[in-house]
């Protein structure tokens, strides 16, 4: 059962990981909805909501980072390093899967709107891969 | 690395939780430094060891 120290030092986690994912999706899903993604100006809106969540993310993540003890920093570390680049060379094999069809990719959106859309999509891939390797760590020390 | 954080806890009577709060770190890394899962870094080994009044070799052991 996690202490209060744990609890509140997750809090920011949770605030940061989830404000930033929320603040991301409605902002994208928003511009998305109303402006069309032949238009410059989606990817300068797609890219500011981007911009956004992560100034969200760092202000939480700052506290939760100054909070952790030194096993918890091992974790992350660990986590970033194992689990981001592993996210990451595995999106390689599923972006060639993507691109054989098995998802519709937006074809007609600007170059700036694919370079936004793909940025956000490996800071989420990257934050699958760290999780994972985050909870491995911690189940490999319980 | 071995040691016998366990017992000097258990001599006092603390919990992990007790532990974990006298050394301000979580109970999950007192459960990962006792089990020998996670070796502590030289000041959290110090800390530990002015917390039970022992050199520090006298609680962790290299294997």
């Amino acid at each position: 059962m996690p202490n209060q120290r744990s609890m509140a030092i997750m809090g920011y986690y949770a605030v940061a990981l989830l404000g930033s994912l929320l603040i991301w999706g409605a902002s994208a899903v928003t511009i998305l909805r109303h402006v069309p993604i032949t238009q410059p100006s989606a990817a300068w809106m797609l890219s500011a909501a981007y911009a956004a969540a992560m100034a969200w993310a760092l202000g939480f993540i700052w506290l939760y980072w100054k909070r952790l003890d030194e096993a918890a920093k091992e974790a992350q570390k660990f986590a970033w390093f194992v689990g981001s680049i592993g996210a990451t060379v595995l999106s390689a094999p599923l972006m060639l899967f993507i691109r054989l069809g098995a998802l519709p990719l937006p074809h007609e959106a600007t170059p700036g709107v694919a370079f936004a859309l793909g940025w956000a999509m490996l800071w989420l891939t990257q934050g699958i891969g760290f999780l994972v390797a985050w909870a491995g760590w911690w189940w490999a020390r319980r | 690395m071995k040691n016998r954080l366990k017992v000097l806890r258990a001599e006092r009577d603390w919990s992990q939780a007790d532990l974990a709060a006298r050394l301000d770190v979580s109970r999950q890394s007192v459960n990962a430094i006792e089990t020998g899962k996670y070796d502590p870094s030289l000041p959290l080994a110090f800390k530990i060891a002015r917390l039970f009044g022992q050199p520090i070799e006298a609680i962790f052991v290299d294997d």
